[in-house]
């Protein structure tokens, strides 16, 4: 059995890990990450963004071309992939296809020469767990797509593996079943108490799963947090246009935040002259100086149509257009040059459609923070 | 495709013509092999219609231990030996081809494949002299070589198309469930990719057994095969036996084409995950 | 971005992590390789030597390939040559090299075989003065052209039979030029050659095209027939094609019977051992090459691309020409030089369906080498064949590919 290692060190630990193809461009830049026992961490980025190169790595498909993965306090430099002991859900499954479904499950404890009744029970367990139980003569071109990646799933956890690892595995799913499977993921974590790292592209998925998100570009973490830190606080406008949806007001520092006022980190008041309007409040991570192009992020969200005196920030615009979304709608408004997107629950939106008209919109302070100016501006689907 | 709902003139007289030449091209294909098939049973001296009578004649004639069983013993000695060669070799080659990138990966391709497409007699005529000066001429040994070098590509393209076919997640799903290399290939890969094989093979085994120019240079009276004695007989005189054989041929080939077919079959049902 | 100073080392640990896979991959493709080295391509540079070497004058009479070689050509050599020639001779006749030697200065000038033959066989009789005894026996052995013919003779490399290869010969002062009318064979030959290549490939194009087109718009089982049977004459003996071809196109065969019974002709007609016989038989076995690759590619082909110009206003002749055929073009492309390519090759074939007049260039290496012995000749013949093959050989990588030479 292996070593019970010290509360203190991570599961897993990338230190300095650094990956390029061709010598000249990294995928990956100097990584520094740490997994916990227990943790459902999602890598979250475009593609190209290394996210996957990463999975890869502490697979063992790909390896780093400097800096160490430590699996357990232990490097993985010298560890082939089929003795890491880490389960792994590809994109595609990779069901073995000339195998049927329990054979399939059945795989990785032939390969650790498991006891055959031993073996019997276990694959038993894990297909019964994903709801498959009785399936196992089958072939796994005779099942759904939803049923395949539930193979797939019994097949990485059946060995109890130290950390599974999932490569868009609901990347060939349809909406419906992806929403399901995701929460069923979720409750397999939850009950089994494993380490999961998840890599996808989909905002919303890594919203609902995770435990902390690590948000890639450019084969850099941009930002790591939990779901609602990088959600509500984006440290910068590629994270804050790549998770949910974004409006960006351009403008200038009028008012610092105060730096003797500011504790540890916490994000401070400022005050910012639009480009577009008047002088709005928003919060600002780090110090700015007087004069600094920054751009105010508000979710479209946030946004509120009410024309609200009391409140501090506010602006006006003229109506674009009207989208009927069913449980809520969009409006698109033009505010001076740019345009701003706003979600409105239908009772807050009972006007008849009228094109030109002008609306007026406000936002609680806390919801606007100032960020570098986007290069492409506007808001981000 | 379905027939259109309204389909002009134009179309239904084009589509009328092309049913008759494609029924033509069809005709032309197949009508010499099944027409010599009768005549094989023919109770005269004459390969011509109408028949005289039908008899096993030219059969019996066939299974006389000269030239026919003979040379059929030396093609089989040598069609299974080029066989074996060439699909482990082959296989070996298109599996290191198919897995890794080398510098001159294409150069090692096209001179792979370039047996093929280098017209026989200079195959023959190279090898001959090349292998007269060690004895190999007039040998089955030599003869096994040059047919191995013409098998060859033949193996090298049917395993290949199997390769691109393949999931490379297979084999790194296998690694992160525990098999070592050698036991992903042999658990994995395998049993995928041996229909593609075994196909292989078989287009081997054909291409040594119909082969006659390259035997023409190597081939003493000793290692004379099927084909050799079939091109003497054909070229000196038609003898009616060589039809009784080619009767069997074509039998032979039906039987080949379906277990590649059913090999075919094999491997795209495993392919999809069914049993 | 990578900092210029780190490069280096990047650089050595990826070749470093590449290099281990690559090794993998060439000690798989080892045998293979070693295997077309030693049978294959060694061989074929063994032919292009033997097509260029020129060692049997050489080999038997040396100190006279020395002493012609130094010869200025101009005049004939005095009494020190003729002596030097009397030696040799006798040599070369006692240990028996003295054929194959005379065989060859024959090819330079016809007669000369005879000449050192019989020198060779009257070789104790040859005395000083040595010249006069030579000029006794034959007054040949006092013309320029002998001494000119053994200078051509002893040099260690030779163009004359790649020269020989396409109708041409260099003269003694090094004019190239073509060889007298009734010795111009191959060109003729390597023409014949082209054409009904040629003719094949066409004739497959036409045949193989619609066949082709049927198969790909057939619904899936019936596709899978047809396939079958396209692929059944292929997987049939070539000799047992041909044996079925002789049968049927015979003068008393079927085909001239079915002529008859129509009414087409009233006596049977000429189908074989002419250029007939050769098209026919020569299509028959190429089609499938054809067919094949048309049909890979024309299965590619979305059925929508041909709704949308119907919708677009094109009719069916002129959706068909502008939309469909032009996404057929790389399928016909590699079926045409697949077909061409193997075409140039045959041998078997027209050897047995065709007359005198329809040998490809393949039946003259053949015969050359196993007829006649002569492989000088036939290495050269075979080197001129393998350029005409070889110059084919890119697009034959670009258009065909490894894909479309799969076969079933």
């Amino acid at each position: 059995m292996r070593g019970e290692p010290s509360r203190e060190t991570p599961l897993v630990a990338f230190r300095a890990v650094e990956k390029t193809y061709d010598g000249v461009v990294n995928v990956v830049e100097r990584l520094d990450l740490e997994i916990e026992r227990g943790e459902f961490l999602t890598l979250l980025g475009p593609s190209g963004s290394g996210k996957t190169t990463t999975l890869m790595m502490l697979a063992g498909f790909e390896a780093p071309t400097a800096g160490e993965i430590l699996l357990n306090g232990r490097s993985l430099a010298r560890t082939p992939p089929f003795r890491r002991n880490i389960g792994m859900v590809f994109q595609n499954y990779a069901l073995f296809p000339h195998m049927t479904v329990g054979d399939n499950v059945a795989y990785p404890l032939r390969r650790r020469r498991f006891p055959r009744s031993e073996v019997d029970t276990r694959v038993r367990r894990a297909l019964d767990m994903v709801r498959l139980g009785g399936l196992e003569q089958r072939f796994p071109g005779q099942l759904s797509g939803g049923q395949q990646q539930r193979v797939a799933l019994a097949r990485a956890l059946v060995f109890e593996p130290d950390v599974v690892l999932m490569d868009e595995p609901l990347g060939a799913l349809d909406k419906k079943l992806r929403e399901d499977m995701q929460l069923e993921i979720r409750h397999l974590h939850q009950t089994l108490g494993m380490t999961v790292i998840y890599v996808t592209h989909d905002q919303a998925e890594a919203l609902t799963m995770s435990d902390r998100i690590a948000v890639f570009s450019d084969g850099r973490i941009q930002q790591i947090g939990s779901p609602r830190e990088v959600y509500e606080r984006p440290v910068n406008a590629f994270v804050a246009n790549f998770i949910g949806e974004n409006n960006m007001l351009p403008g200038v520092i009028v008012t610092p935040a105060e730096p003797a006022l500011s504790s540890e980190g916490a994000p401070q008041l400022c005050t910012v002259q639009l480009d577009d309007g008047p002088t709005v409040e928003a919060l600002a991570n780090g110090s700015r100086r007087v004069g600094e192009r920054v751009a105010v992020s508000i979710r479209p969200e946030r946004l509120e149509l009410a024309h609200r005196p009391d409140r501090r920030n506010r602006i006006q615009g003229r109506l674009l257009e009207v989208i009927y979304f069913g449980d809520h709608a969009r409006l698109r408004v033009r505010v001076g040059a740019i345009e701003v997107m706003v979600k409105a629950r239908l009772d807050e939106w009972r006007h008849p459609e009228c094109r030109g008209e002008r609306v007026d919109l406000s936002w609680a302070t806390d919801h606007g923070l100032v960020l570098e100016p986007a290069v492409d501006g506007g808001a981000a689907a | 495709m379905s027939a259109r709902p309204f389909a002009s003139p134009v179309e239904r007289l084009g589509r009328g013509a092309l049913r008759v030449l494609v029924g033509a091209g069809f005709l032309f294909l197949l009508a010499p092999i099944v027409a010599v098939i009768p005549l094989s049973f023919n109770g005269g001296d004459f390969l011509s219609y109408p028949l005289r009578g039908v008899s096993l004649q030219w059969y019996a004639r066939v299974f006389e231990p000269f030239p026919w069983m003979t040379g059929l013993a030396n093609s089989l000695t040598v069609a299974s030996a080029t066989t074996v060669l060439a699909t482990v070799v082959g296989t070996l080659a298109a599996y290191g081809l198919a897995t890794s990138d080398f510098r001159g990966r294409g150069l090692v391709m096209g001179l792979m494949i370039s047996p093929m497409l280098v017209p026989l007699v200079i195959t023959g005529l190279a090898i001959y002299l090349a292998f007269a000066r060690y004895g190999l001429v007039h040998t089955f040994v030599g003869l096994i070589l040059a047919h191995t070098i013409l098998a060859l590509p033949f193996v090298v393209v049917t395993v290949t198309a199997t390769l691109q076919g393949f999931d490379r997640n297979m084999m790194r799903a296998a690694s992160s469930l525990g098999a070592s290399p050698l036991t992903a290939f042999r658990t994995v890969t395998m049993p995928l990719i041996a229909p593609g094989i075994l196909s292989g093979a078989v287009f081997a085994f054909v291409t040594s057994f119909d082969e006659v120019v390259v035997a023409l240079f190597l081939a003493g009276p000793g290692q004379f095969t099927l084909p050799r004695h079939m091109f003497t007989a054909l070229r000196d005189k038609l003898d009616p036996s060589i039809v009784a054989l080619a009767t069997l041929l074509i039998l032979v080939s039906i039987l080949l084409l379906i277990v590649v077919e059913l090999l075919r079959w094999r491997s795209e049902r495993l392919r999809r995950g069914r049993p | 971005m990578i900092s210029a100073d780190q490069q280096p080392d990047l650089r050595r640990k990826l070749r470093r992590s590449k290099s281990r896979a690559r090794l993998r991959g060439l000690l798989l493709v080892a045998p293979a390789l070693l295997l077309l080295m030693v049978a294959f391509v060694a061989p074929i540079g063994g032919m292009l030597f033997n097509a260029v070497a020129n060692p049997e004058f050489r080999s038997a009479m040396p100190r006279l390939a020395d002493y012609v070689r130094e010869w200025d050509g101009q005049e004939l050599p005095g009494e020190e040559g003729y002596r030097l020639l009397a030696e040799e001779i006798g040599r070369a006749y006692s240990d028996k090299t003295l054929p194959g030697a005379a065989m060859r200065l024959n090819y330079e000038q016809s007669g000369l075989r005879s000449l050192f033959m019989r020198a060779g066989r009257r070789a104790d009789r040859l005395e000083a003065p040595y010249r006069r005894s030579f000029l006794e026996l034959d007054k040949d052995w006092g013309s320029i052209s002998v001494w000119q013919a053994m200078q051509a003779a002893s040099a260690p490399f030779t163009a004359r039979y790649l020269l020989q290869a396409v109708d041409r010969e260099i003269t003694w002062d090094g004019e190239i030029r073509l060889v007298e009318p009734e010795k111009r064979v191959f060109v003729d030959r390597f023409e014949a050659t082209f054409w009904i290549s040629f003719v094949v490939t066409s004739l497959c194009a036409l045949i193989g095209y619609p066949m082709a087109y049927a198969i790909a718009a057939a619904p899936p089982r019936r596709a899978r027939l047809m396939l079958v049977l396209l692929l059944l004459p292929f997987w049939t003996s070539l000799l047992v094609r041909t044996a079925a071809w002789v049968v049927l196109l015979q003068r008393d065969g079927i085909i001239n019977d079915a002529l008859i019974w129509i009414g087409v002709v009233d006596q049977p007609v000429q189908l074989i051992f002419n250029r007939l016989g050769v098209y026919i038989a020569m299509t028959h076995i190429l089609l499938p090459f054809m067919a094949l690759p048309l049909y890979s590619v024309m299965k590619g082909i979305s059925p929508n691309h041909m709704r949308a110009a119907a919708s677009l206003g094109a009719g069916p002749i002129s959706a068909f020409w502008t939309v469909y055929f032009p996404q057929t073009v790389p399928g016909l492309g590699a079926g045409c030089l697949l077909v061409y390519v193997l075409a140039i090759g045959f041998y078997i074939t027209p050897a047995l369906v065709g007359g005198s007049g329809d040998q490809m260039i393949s039946y003259l290496i053949a015969n050359f080498a196993l007829g006649t012995a002569n492989w000088s000749v036939a290495s050269a013949l075979a080197i001129v064949l393998l350029c005409c093959v070889a110059i084919f050989y890119p697009f034959f990588r670009r258009y065909v590919g490894i894909d479309r030479l799969r076969l079933g």
